[in-house]
């Protein structure tokens, strides 16, 4: 055990203010989106009951959740993400809330996928949830802000991809195939084992696989969409690509099309979607920054009554990644002034500085018995352009001021001092 | 077209996929082999494409995390490595099969009458638990990076999960293979994201390929 005091467990970790300070600013910027929409922020608990997070989910992530067990013998899980704590916690409040809800977290979840990919297993997110609304203004509402979000966190030359559940699923519906043969191709589609999807497909009747075999093409610009309407005859596929188009109009309306690419291929890894899916991400960073789409199903499997429901999620280290690789300069975390004080003069120091942070000045106050070089690079070390010294006193209400930036000093009068203040 | 930058697999293959890469016009057939292969990462002046020699199993690692957008690698190591990549064509090279091998004196025939918690030597233990939690079998796994028909010689394991293509190795060693486990070729696999960032170019090189390997069979059939 004592080897451990010192360390993290695998794939979690502290973040000193160097990179802290970006997270918290990145998750702010963001925020200040969710609020112009008018989300308002939602928390739900850290851990849950193993039942109620695995609702509508996958084995495979299943199997990624950090699990205990608590007291009394039940079996608890970490939120592995966020809607379904959200769906969980809406659906046992159905009588009181009205909707549409539109909620908002910033929240970290946890999973420990493949020990040997080396990625964080704590994951800071930050999205949100529009609930009990469900038509094409509400899909393209989420896509705007994942968009704007990631323009205002400061993330350029960034797409979203856009793709719909429905499409894929009246495709492979229309194949006349069993559960088995269904569950089978889905697996090689959630895998994106191409080789293996077409291997299966031509095994199976030659005539329905045309359309799969096109699927790796149904990516670019909107024409895609009437491509995509020419080669499926389903109701499902046709109704999804009518929806694509309807959530079209509306972004490129907001006037927001040059972020947008469509893909019909396009599956995201959890099982609940039943609608129009997308993901962000820019060239260079190898993950995608973002994810979300709809799901109408969900809410009902924990309530017994469907309620629509949309939302997406951005990670916040993968937007500070990308961010990084595009050299994006953040702005330092300002110190205004550090002040050095004695004993003999902390009634007047302690004033000033009060004063000086009623003006929205940061300040740092030291308790020394003089102002030595030490102190001086302290000063640097934090970005200060001044120090102001009450030590020693060197007459009655005068103090010295040390410009960092400049190296010089001057002594003034506390009087002059506080009327140059007044100028700023 | 987009810069790509692709993981090729060092050792046994390197040789075979890069014919098939200067057949695809993808790297220019005046580079020497055998100067690539002592470098770690070499750019082609001619077609402007960068490459990174990686071990085999590495190539998974360097694709998904997006250090090279593309990479080739046997479908054995990315099912090991449990993929979050694209797998976009099968390269039909570095054909082999991972089997169940035993020693002949066990005289065991069939995946069925081996012994519950037998100790199985593998350099596959996530397909190899994987093979036999579907069958039902409880084993033990016991974890190696090669040679491994060495374990049952010196009673390190009871049987082994290995790749053979030829079985001269197994013969030697006096295992025979009693059932298979996956059958494997090399692939070519894709990052999430260099597929949508850069998808015309590695769907370009993706066609040259399949085009020239069809070339290729055309003249062995007539020759």
């Amino acid at each position: 055990m004592k080897n451990n005091i010192l360390k993290s467990p695998d794939g979690m970790r502290s973040y000193l203010p160097d990179l802290a300070f970006k997270f918290k600013e990145i998750e702010q910027r963001i925020f200040d989106v969710f609020k112009l929409w008018g989300y308002q922020p939602v928390i739900t608990p850290t851990l849950e009951y193993f039942d109620s997070l695995t609702v509508g989910m996958g084995s495979r992530l299943k199997k990624e959740l950090y699990k205990f067990i608590d007291y009394e013998g039940n079996i608890l899980a970490l939120r592995p993400e966020m809607t379904a704590p959200i769906a969980r916690t809406l659906a046992g409040r159905l009588d009181d809330l009205t909707f549409p809800q539109r909620l908002s977290y910033s929240a970290s979840v946890f999973r420990h996928g493949q020990p040997q990919s080396g990625k964080n297993r704590e994951i800071y997110q930050v999205g949100i949830e529009l609930i009990g609304e469900k038509n094409a203004l509400a899909d393209a509402e989420a896509i705007i802000i994942a968009i704007e979000s990631l323009i205002n966190a400061g993330v350029k030359r960034f797409k979203i991809d856009i793709g719909h559940a429905g499409f894929l699923d009246g495709i492979i519906n229309q194949l006349n195939l069993n559960n088995r043969e269904k569950n089978k191709l889905k697996a090689f589609l959630v895998q994106r084992d191409l080789v293996g999807l077409r291997n299966y497909i031509n095994n199976l009747n030659p005539d329905t696989n045309r359309v799969l075999d096109q699927l790796p093409l149904l990516r670019g610009d909107k024409d895609v969409l009437n491509l995509a309407g020419e080669l499926v005859d389903n109701r499902k596929s046709i109704t999804a690509i009518e929806n694509l188009k309807q959530i079209y109009s509306y972004l490129s309306d907001y006037g927001v099309e040059e972020y947008i690419n469509f893909d019909l291929s396009l599956i995201r890894g959890l099982d609940y979607y039943t609608g129009v899916v997308f993901e962000g991400f820019t060239e260079k960073l190898g993950y995608t920054i973002c994810g979300g789409g709809r799901y109408d199903n969900l809410i009902g499997q924990y309530s017994g009554v469907d309620l629509p429901a949309i939302g997406f999620a951005i990670g916040v280290e993968r937007v500070r990644l990308a961010l990084e690789k595009q050299g994006y300069c953040f702005p330092l975390c300002r110190v205004d002034a550090v002040i050095v004080f004695n004993a003999e003069t902390s009634k007047l120091a302690l004033k000033t500085a009060r004063n000086l942070r009623e003006k929205g000045l940061v300040i740092i106050s030291l308790e020394r018995k003089e102002v030595d070089r030490k102190l001086l690079s302290f000063g640097k070390s934090k970005g200060a352009s001044k120090v102001i010294s009450f030590c020693p006193p060197p007459e009655e209400d005068k103090l010295e001021i040390y410009d960092l930036t400049s190296n010089s000093r001057e002594t003034i009068s506390i009087k002059d001092w506080e009327e140059r203040l007044w100028q700023r | 077209m987009a810069e790509i930058i692709t993981a090729l697999p060092k050792g046994r293959l390197l040789n075979q996929v890069i014919t098939i890469l200067k057949d695809a016009e993808f790297i220019s057939p005046e580079l020497d082999i055998d100067e690539i292969s002592r470098q770690l990462v070499f750019t082609d002046e001619l077609t402007g494409n960068c490459f990174i020699l990686a071990k085999p199993k590495d190539v998974p690692v360097y694709v998904e995390h997006g250090a090279a957008d593309i990479g080739i690698t046997g479908k054995d190591v990315i099912l090991e490595h449990g993929k979050k990549l694209y797998e976009l064509l099968d390269l039909r090279v570095g054909n082999c099969k991972l089997v169940v091998a035993v020693p002949e004196e066990m005289g065991i025939r069939e995946i069925k009458e081996i012994p519950e918690h037998s100790r199985v030597a593998t350099s596959y233990p996530s397909i190899t638990r994987d093979f036999f939690h579907k069958l039902g079998i409880q084993v033990e796994i016991i974890y190696l990076n090669g040679s491994v028909e060495l374990a049952p010689l010196v009673d390190l394991a009871d049987l082994i999960v290995d790749i053979t293509s030829t079985g001269t190795t197994l013969r030697k060693n006096k295992l025979i293979p009693i059932a298979e486990v996956i059958s494997s070729s090399s692939r070519l696999i894709v990052n999430n994201v260099s597929y949508k960032t850069k998808y015309e170019a590695i769907a370009e090189l993706s066609a040259r390929i399949k085009e020239s390997r069809r070339n290729k069979n055309e003249k062995a059939l007539l020759s």
